[in-house]
C-alpha cells in the first residue's frame, strides 16, 4: 500500500475535481493572456513601487497608543502646557569638584541657549539652572520681593558663581531637581513638541550643537560668530584660564577662519574637529590685528562627563543603529538565495520565491505609504515577517512543480498546470488565512494596529497576485528546469531525511512521544508566563542592549537624581482659581508625600511646593512660613508676587494662566511595567478616597501616565488581536474544509506556538510593549500555511489513495496519507523553515536589542510552527481521524 | 470524528497549563519610615544623653530613646505645623505650639499630646463669636501662627507668633492671656509705621518667672522683668556702622541666654549679636565667613561657653568660649536650612531642619551623625 501511496500522484485536494479542472483552466488562460497579465502586474508594480519610494523611516510612537484612553485624552490636553512624552535629559556630571565654577556654569549656560535652539524644542519646556524658567525671589530696591531668572547670563567672576550656588541651594525648585543634592551634577531638561519628530535629525544636532561644542571638544573658548565680508569666522568673546585653548596660545579676541585648512563655516567646527581628532593636534587658523596665524589645540577638556535620556535621544540611537539593518536585509536575502539554489540546484529555484518575495513587498510598501504607516527602526522586522511568508508559499509552488514535472514524464505546461490547479486553493486558502488573521486587527482600537492591518494583509494578499496570477507565466516564460536537477532534488538526502522522520513520528512510539514532548514542553512554558511582564522589564530601554550608552546614561541619570521619568497628574478644578484654593494645595501635598513612600517614585513637585516656597520666601526665608497659606486671599497674593515678573509661558508649567489646573508631576525611578500599574492603582486609590469639591485629580500624563495607558491597553490589546487572529483564522480553515473540526486542528500549532513564544518573551526579559504588539499582530497566524499545507496534501493523497487499498482500515489509511503529506509538503516546509530560521537568527547581530531579539522571535516562531506542524498536526489528526479527510475519500 | 478524544486532551492539557501558570501580582509595600526626605524639623528638646523629641510640618512628632538609632512616631492629633517644643524641669510636662494657634500639652513626658483651646485670635474682634460669624469667607477669622514656646514650669508658659501676638498661662495652660505687643515708634514716619506695626515674633526665652527675652521681625528684642507684664525695647543698642537706619535692622529669630548676662541673638543676613550685660548692650559679631549671607535661625550657648549658630544653606558657625566665630563642620557638605542646634551639654547636641535632616553629636560636635528612620 505505501508504495501504491507513495506514486499516488499529486493531484486532487479538498476540492472537488470538477473544480480542479477549472483551476488548471484559469491556468492555461492566465498563460494564453500572458502579455497583458504581464503588463497589469507590472505597471500595478510600477505604481506601488513609485509610492515604495517615497516611504521613509519616521517614528511616531503617538500612534501605537490606545487615543481612547482617559489617560491619553488627558495627556494630550495637558501636554502643550505641562510637558509632553519628548523630554529629553542631559547630565552634566563634574569629574572633580564642584559644577558651580565660572567656568562650568558658563558651559551650562551656553548648551542651554543651544539646546533651546535645537528644532522642536518647547522653549516654554526647558528646565535649567541657566534658563530663565529657573527663578528665584530676591529682595528689591525698596524692599520690594521680585522673582528673577537664578542666571540671568553666564557668571563673569567667582562671586557671581558663588552667589549663584546659594541662590540653587534656597530655591527648591532647583536644588535636588536640577542640581544634585552634592553639587556634583545639573539636570537639563527639555520637552520636544508632541509631533512627528525627526529624532535623526535631533540626534545629531545634540551631538553637533550641544554636546560636543560644551564637553566633548570644549576648549575652553567662547566663540561666537561673525561675518567679515561674507565670511563665517568665531570670535574668540571669552577665555578661561588653564584652558586648552589658552595654553595653545589663543587670545581673547582672535577671530578664527579655519579648521585643519578648512575654512570655518560655523564656531562649532572648531570643538567637532577636536572631538574628531581624538586627541591628535588640530591646526586652526586664526586672525589676530589682522594677521592671518596658525595654531595647534590638542585635547579637549575633559572635567565634565555627559549622559543624555529620554524618548528623542533613545529614538535617536535606534535611528543611528538602522543602517545596519540594511545589511542584515542583504545577508537574508543572499543566505536565502544560497539555500534556495543549493535545495533545487537550479537558479529559478532561487529566482520564484525572490519574485513573489519583491512583488509583495513592492505593492506592500507602496500601500504603507498610501496609508501612512510610520516604519520605523523597530518595525523593520514586520516586513521580515512577511516576506517569511512570501518565501514560504512560493517553496510549496515551487516544489510542486518540481514534483509535477517529474510526475508528468518532464512535460512543462503539463506540470505547470498541474502544480497550479493543486495548489491553487491550498495556496488562496492559507494567503486568504494569512490575510484575514492580519486585517481581524483593524478591530483593535490602536491607530497604528490599524494601518497595519490594512497594510500587512494587502502586502499579504500581494502574494497571490505573483502566486495564483503571475505564477504560470512566468513558468512557462521560464526555461524548463534541467532534469539532472529534478532527479537529484527528489534523490537528495535532504528529502530522505524528512521521509525518516516522518515514519519515526508516525509509529507507535513516535505518536506517543510527540503527544507527550508537546504537553511537557507547554507546561514547560506555561512555568516561564509568570516572568511575563506587561511594559518595559526594567529601568532602562529594552530596545537596546544593557551595556548600550542611551542605558548607560539612564542608569547613571536615575542612580544621580533618583528618578526623572515624569508622571503627571492634573489637578483639574471646576472653575477659575481653584488652584489658589489653601484645601487643592494641601490636597495636592498631600498626594505627593502619600505617593511618594511607593519605592518607585523618587520625588515629586507641585504648585502647593511652589506655594510653600514661596510662602517661606515672602517672610524673610523663615523655613516655618513654609505651609500652604490658611486663605485663599493669601495664597493668590503669594502667586501674584512670585509669578508678576515671569512670563505668562513661565508659569504655565506650573498652573495654567486661569488657575484653573495645575499639574502634579512624580519623578519615578523607572518604567518597570510592574511598578507603573502600582503607582497608578496607588494614585487611583488616593484620588478615590480623597475628593475635594472643587477640584479632581485626572490621570495621567508624562512617560510614566503614557506607559500606563499603553501598557493597560496591551493586556487588553494582546489578547484581543491573539483572540481575533485565532477567529479569523478558524473561520476560513472551518470554511475552506467544510469542517469546524478542521479550523481547531489547524489551531492547534498556533496555539503551541503563541505558548513557546510568550514563554520566550518571559524567559528573554522582553516584556510585552509596545513596540512588540505590530511583531505579535503579524506573528500570530504565522505558521498556518505549513498546516494547510500538510493538510491539504494528507486530504488529496488519502482521496487519490487506489480502490485496492480501500479496504484497509482507516488509521492505517490515514497513516499512509499522512506520511506522504509528510515527505512531500513536509520537505518543502522543512526546507523553508530551516532557510527562515537561519536568515532570521542574522537579526542577532543588530545594534538595536529589540530587533535582535525579534530576529530570535522569530526564528524560534518559525521553529516551533515548523515542528509542530510536522509532529503534533499530523499526530493528532491520525488521533482524531477527522471526518473531512476520512470520509472524504467515499 | 472523534470529538471526544480531542475535547480530552484539550481540556488535559489545558488543566496542567493553568496550574503551571498560576502566577500572583504582589505589590511592594508603602514605605514606612519615620524620617523622610520631605519632612522639616523645626524644633528638637534633648530631655537626655540618648533621649530626643523632635517636631517638625504636618503635625509630626518623632522620638528618639537611643541616640538616633531608632524612632517612634508620636501621635500629635493633628496635620498642622508644630514650631517650638520646650518642656519644665520635671521633663514630664510640656508644651508644643505651631500653625494656627496651635497648643499641645503633655504630661507624660511626650508620649501623648492633648489640645489646648488657647484661641490665639490675631484680630482681637474675633473674639466675639458674632464678629467671627459675619466675617465675608474669603477673609475668616485666624488664629496666629505660634513660632515659639518658652516653659517656665509646670504652670507658667509663655508663647509668641504672628503680628506680635505673646500669650502667657499661669495655670498649666488651662487659660491662656493672649495680647498684642504694642509699642511707640517715636521714629517712623506714619507712612512706614503700618508696615513697621505688628512685627512678627519669631522667638521667645524665659530664664526665670520674671526674665524673658523676645526676638522678631525688623530686628526688635522685647525684654521683660516683671514676668511678662511689661516688655522694653532693646534693640537701638544694636545699632551701629553697618545699620544706621532702624528699618535695616535685620529680622531676628532666635533668642537664647546661657545666664541672666550672656546672650545671642540671630537673624536675616547671616547676622549675629550678642550681649554681656543682659541686653542693656548688644553688638553685632561677624560670622567672619564672606559668603554666609543667609539667615541664621538659631543659636546656643554650651555650657562650656562654645556657640553654635546654624541657618539657611547649610550654615554653621562656631565660637570657642570668647573667641571669633569660624566656619563650622559637621563632617559632611549640607546646603539643606538647619532651623534648630540644642545641646543637652557639653557633648551630646542634636541639629534638626529641613530635607528630613537630623543629626546628633555625642562630642561636642566633633562627630556629627546623619540620622535616618
Amino acid at each position: 500500500m505505501r508504495k501504491a501511496l507513495a506514486v499516488a500522484g499529486p493531484s486532487g485536494g479538498e476540492v472537488s475535481r470538477e473544480a480542479q479542472r477549472s483551476f488548471y483552466r484559469i491556468g492555461e488562460r492566465l498563460i494564453s493572456a500572458r502579455l497583458p497579465v504581464t503588463l497589469l502586474v507590472c505597471l500595478l508594480t510600477l505604481f506601488f513601487a513609485s509610492r515604495a519610494a517615497r516611504l521613509s523611516l519616521t517614528t511616531s510612537l503617538d500612534e501605537l497608543l490606545p487615543v481612547n484612553h482617559p489617560y491619553l485624552q488627558v495627556h494630550e490636553r495637558y501636554a502643550g502646557e505641562f510637558g509632553g512624552t519628548d523630554d529629553l535629559v542631559i547630565m552634566l556630571e563634574a569629574r572633580n569638584g564642584h559644577v558651580f565654577s565660572v567656568e562650568r556654569l558658563t558651559r551650562v549656560f551656553l548648551m542651554t541657549q543651544a539646546l533651546d535652539r535645537l528644532a522642536g524644542v518647547n522653549h516654554e519646556q526647558i528646565e535649567s539652572i541657566a534658563h530663565r524658567t529657573a527663578r528665584h525671589v530676591e529682595v528689591g530696591p525698596g524692599g520690594v520681593l521680585r522673582s528673577a531668572p537664578l542666571m540671568a547670563g553666564a557668571p563673569q567672576s567667582e562671586k557671581e558663581a558663588v552667589a549663584i550656588r546659594r541662590l540653587a541651594h534656597k530655591t527648591a525648585s532647583v536644588h535636588g531637581r536640577l542640581v544634585s543634592g552634592d553639587d556634583t551634577a545639573v539636570l537639563i531638561r527639555a520637552d520636544f513638541a508632541d509631533v512627528r519628530l525627526d529624532y535623526r535629525r535631533i540626534f545629531y544636532e545634540l551631538d553637533r550643537r550641544v554636546l560636543v561644542p560644551y564637553v566633548h571638544g570644549w576648549i575652553g573658548a567662547q566663540l561666537d560668530m561673525v561675518t567679515e565680508q561674507e565670511r563665517a569666522k568665531a570670535l574668540v568673546t571669552r577665555m578661561f584660564a588653564g584652558s586648552v585653548a589658552e595654553t595653545s596660545g589663543l587670545k581673547k579676541g582672535d577671530l578664527i577662519i579655519s579648521v585643519n585648512g578648512v575654512p570655518l563655516v560655523d564656531p562649532t567646527d572648531v570643538a567637532a574637529a577636536v572631538y574628531a581628532a581624538r586627541g591628535a593636534g588640530v591646526e586652526i587658523g586664526y586672525e589676530r590685528g589682522g594677521k592671518a596665524e596658525t595654531l595647534t589645540v590638542t585635547g579637549a577638556a575633559a572635567d565634565l562627563e555627559v549622559s543624555v535620556t529620554g524618548a528623542p535621544r533613545l529614538h535617536g540611537w535606534l535611528y543611528y543603529h538602522a543602517g545596519q539593518l540594511i545589511w542584515i536585509f542583504a545577508a537574508a536575502a543572499l543566505f536565502a538565495w544560497l539555500a534556495l539554489y543549493l535545495y533545487y540546484r537550479d537558479w529559478r529555484g532561487a529566482l520564484r520565491p525572490t519574485v513573489t518575495a519583491g512583488l509583495a513587498a513592492v505593492w506592500g510598501l507602496g500601500a504603507m505609504e498610501l496609508v501612512g504607516f510610520s516604519l520605523d527602526p523597530l518595525a523593520l522586522v514586520v516586513p521580515f515577517f512577511i516576506t517569511a511568508r512570501a518565501l514560504s508559499h512560493s517553496v510549496q509552488m515551487h516544489d510542486r512543480y518540481y514534483e509535477e514535472y517529474l510526475a508528468n514524464r518532464f512535460r512543462k505546461r503539463r506540470a505547470i498546470l498541474a502544480a497550479y490547479a493543486d495548489l491553487f486553493m491550498p495556496t488562496l486558502s492559507a494567503i486568504m488565512t494569512d490575510a484575514a488573521g492580519v486585517l481581524v486587527i483593524l478591530l483593535v482600537p490602536v491607530p497604528m494596529l490599524q494601518k497595519l492591518a490594512v497594510t500587512a494583509s494587502f502586502w499579504i494578499a500581494a502574494i497571490a497576485v505573483a502566486e495564483l496570477i503571475w505564477s504560470p507565466i512566468l513558468y512557462d516564460v521560464l526555461r524548463a528546469p534541467d532534469e539532472r536537477a529534478v532527479y537529484r532534488r527528489a534523490a537528495g538526502g535532504f528529502g530522505d531525511l524528512i521521509a525518516a522522520a516522518a515514519r519515526g513520528v508516525m509509529s507507535r512510539n513516535g505518536r506517543l512521544g510527540t503527544f507527550a514532548f508537546w504537553i511537557a514542553l507547554s507546561v514547560l512554558c506555561s512555568t516561564q508566563w509568570s516572568k511575563l511582564t506587561v511594559g518595559d522589564p526594567g529601568s532602562g530601554s529594552p530596545l537596546l542592549y544593557a551595556d548600550a550608552p542611551y542605558n548607560q546614561a539612564h542608569r547613571r541619570i536615575q542612580d544621580r537624581f533618583g528618578g526623572v521619568e515624569p508622571l503627571v497628574v492634573i489637578a483639574e478644578g471646576r472653575s477659575r482659581d481653584a488652584m489658589k484654593d489653601p484645601r487643592a494645595l494641601a490636597k495636592m501635598e498631600a498626594f505627593q508625600r502619600y505617593l511618594e513612600r511607593d519605592p518607585a517614585i523618587a520625588s515629586s513637585y507641585s504648585l502647593a511646593d511652589l506655594a510653600l516656597a514661596a510662602n517661606t520666601l515672602h517672610h524673610e526665608d523663615e523655613p516655618k512660613w513654609g505651609v500652604v497659606p490658611d486663605r485663599w486671599v493669601d495664597a493668590s497674593g503669594l502667586f501674584f508676587l512670585h509669578f508678576r515678573d515671569a512670563n505668562p509661558a513661565e508659569s504655565a508649567k506650573y498652573v495654567s494662566p486661569d488657575f484653573r489646573s495645575a499639574p502634579i508631576t512624580f519623578f519615578a525611578r523607572g518604567h518597570r511595567g510592574e511598578d507603573i500599574r502600582r503607582i497608578v492603582a496607588r494614585a487611583e486609590q488616593f484620588i478615590a478616597t480623597n475628593p475635594l469639591p472643587n477640584v479632581s485629580f485626572k490621570l495621567a500624563g508624562g512617560m510614566i501616565g503614557v506607559l500606563a495607558a499603553a501598557n493597560e491597553s496591551l493586556v487588553r490589546n494582546d489578547v484581543l488581536l491573539t483572540m481575533l487572529v485565532y477567529a479569523a483564522v478558524y473561520v476560513v480553515v472551518a470554511f475552506t474544509y467544510r469542517s469546524t473540526l478542521a479550523g481547531l486542528l489547524l489551531l492547534v500549532p498556533l496555539v503551541v506556538s503563541s505558548f513557546v513564544v510568550n514563554a520566550f518573551i518571559g524567559w528573554r526579559g522582553m516584556g510585552i510593549n509596545l513596540h512588540i504588539l505590530p511583531v505579535i499582530a503579524v506573528g500570530v497566524g504565522f505558521g498556518v500555511d505549513f498546516g494547510l499545507y500538510l493538510l491539504s496534501r494528507t486530504l488529496a493523497a488519502y482521496q487519490s489513495m487506489p480502490s485496492g487499498d480501500l479496504a484497509e482500515p482507516v488509521d492505517e489509511r490515514l497513516r499512509a496519507s499522512l506520511l506522504v503529506a509528510l515527505k512531500t509538503s513536509g520537505r518543502a516546509i522543512s526546507f523553508t523553515a530551516l532557510t527562515m530560521i537561519a536568515a532570521a537568527s542574522l537579526w542577532t547581530f543588530s545594534g538595536i536589542r529589540f530587533d535582535a531579539e525579534m530576529g530570535l522571535l522569530l526564528a524560534v516562531w518559525t521553529a516551533v510552527s515548523w515542528t509542530a506542524s510536522l509532529t503534533l498536526l499530523p499526530v493528532l489528526v491520525y488521533f482524531v481521524q477527522p471526518d473531512f479527510v476520512c470520509k472524504a475519500s467515499a | 470524528m472523534n470529538w471526544k478524544r480531542f475535547a480530552a486532551l484539550a481540556l488535559a492539557t489545558a488543566g496542567t497549563m493553568v496550574s503551571g501558570c498560576h502566577h500572583e501580582d504582589v505589590w511592594e509595600p508603602l514605605a514606612e519610615q519615620k524620617i523622610y526626605v520631605a519632612d522639616k524639623f523645626f524644633d528638637v528638646y534633648v530631655p537626655d544623653a540618648k533621649r530626643a523629641l523632635i517636631v517638625g510640618y504636618g503635625g509630626k512628632i518623632i522620638e528618639t530613646t537611643d541616640g538616633g538609632f531608632t524612632w517612634n512616631q508620636i501621635a500629635s492629633g493633628t496635620d498642622l505645623a508644630l514650631y517650638s517644643i520646650d518642656f519644665a524641669n520635671d521633663k514630664k510636662t510640656g508644651w508644643i505650639v505651631g500653625q494656627q494657634g496651635l497648643v499641645l500639652k503633655t504630661t507624660d513626658g511626650g508620649k501623648t499630646w492633648a489640645h489646648q483651646d488657647a484661641q490665639p485670635w490675631l484680630d482681637h474682634a474675633c473674639k466675639d463669636p458674632d464678629e467671627r460669624r459675619l466675617r465675608p469667607e474669603d477673609k475668616p477669622c485666624q488664629y496666629a501662627y505660634l513660632f515659639a514656646v518658652s516653659v517656665i514650669d509646670e504652670n507658667n508658659v509663655a508663647a509668641i507668633g504672628d503680628k506680635s501676638t505673646y500669650m502667657r498661662t499661669h495655670d498649666g495652660g488651662k487659660t491662656w492671656d493672649v495680647r498684642t505687643l504694642k509699642f511707640e515708634e517715636g521714629d517712623i514716619g506714619d507712612d512706614l509705621l503700618l508696615a513697621f506695626e505688628d512685627p512678627v515674633l519669631y522667638d521667645v526665652q524665659f530664664l526665670d518667672a520674671n526674665n524673658g527675652y523676645i526676638v522678631g521681625e525688623f530686628g526688635k528684642i522685647y525684654h521683660t522683668s516683671d514676668g511678662g507684664r511689661n516688655w522694653s525695647q532693646q534693640q537701638e543698642s544694636i545699632m551701629d556702622d553697618s545699620v544706621l537706619d532702624i528699618l535695616d535692622l535685620p529680622t531676628l529669630f532666635d533668642v537664647e541666654f546661657s545666664d541672666a548676662n550672656n546672650g545671642i541673638v540671630c537673624g536675616l543676613d547671616g547676622r549675629i549679636a550678642v550681649t554681656k550685660d543682659g541686653g542693656q548692650d548688644w553688638n553685632f559679631v561677624s560670622n567672619n565667613v564672606p559668603e554666609y549671607i543667609d539667615p541664621f535661625y538659631s543659636a546656643t550657648t554650651l555650657p562650656n561657653g562654645t556657640r553654635w549658630v546654624v541657618g539657611s544653606s547649610g550654615q554653621v558657625v562656631i565660637s570657642k568660649a570668647g573667641g571669633e566665630f569660624a566656619k563650622g563642620n559637621l563632617g559632611s557638605e549640607v546646603y539643606n536650612w538647619l532651623r534648630r542646634v540644642r545641646f543637652l551639654d557639653d557633648k551630646v547636641g542634636w541639629l534638626v531642619g529641613g530635607f528630613g535632616f537630623v543629626m546628633n553629636t555625642e562630642d561636642g560636635g566633633k562627630t556629627w551623625y546623619r540620622r535616618i528612620g
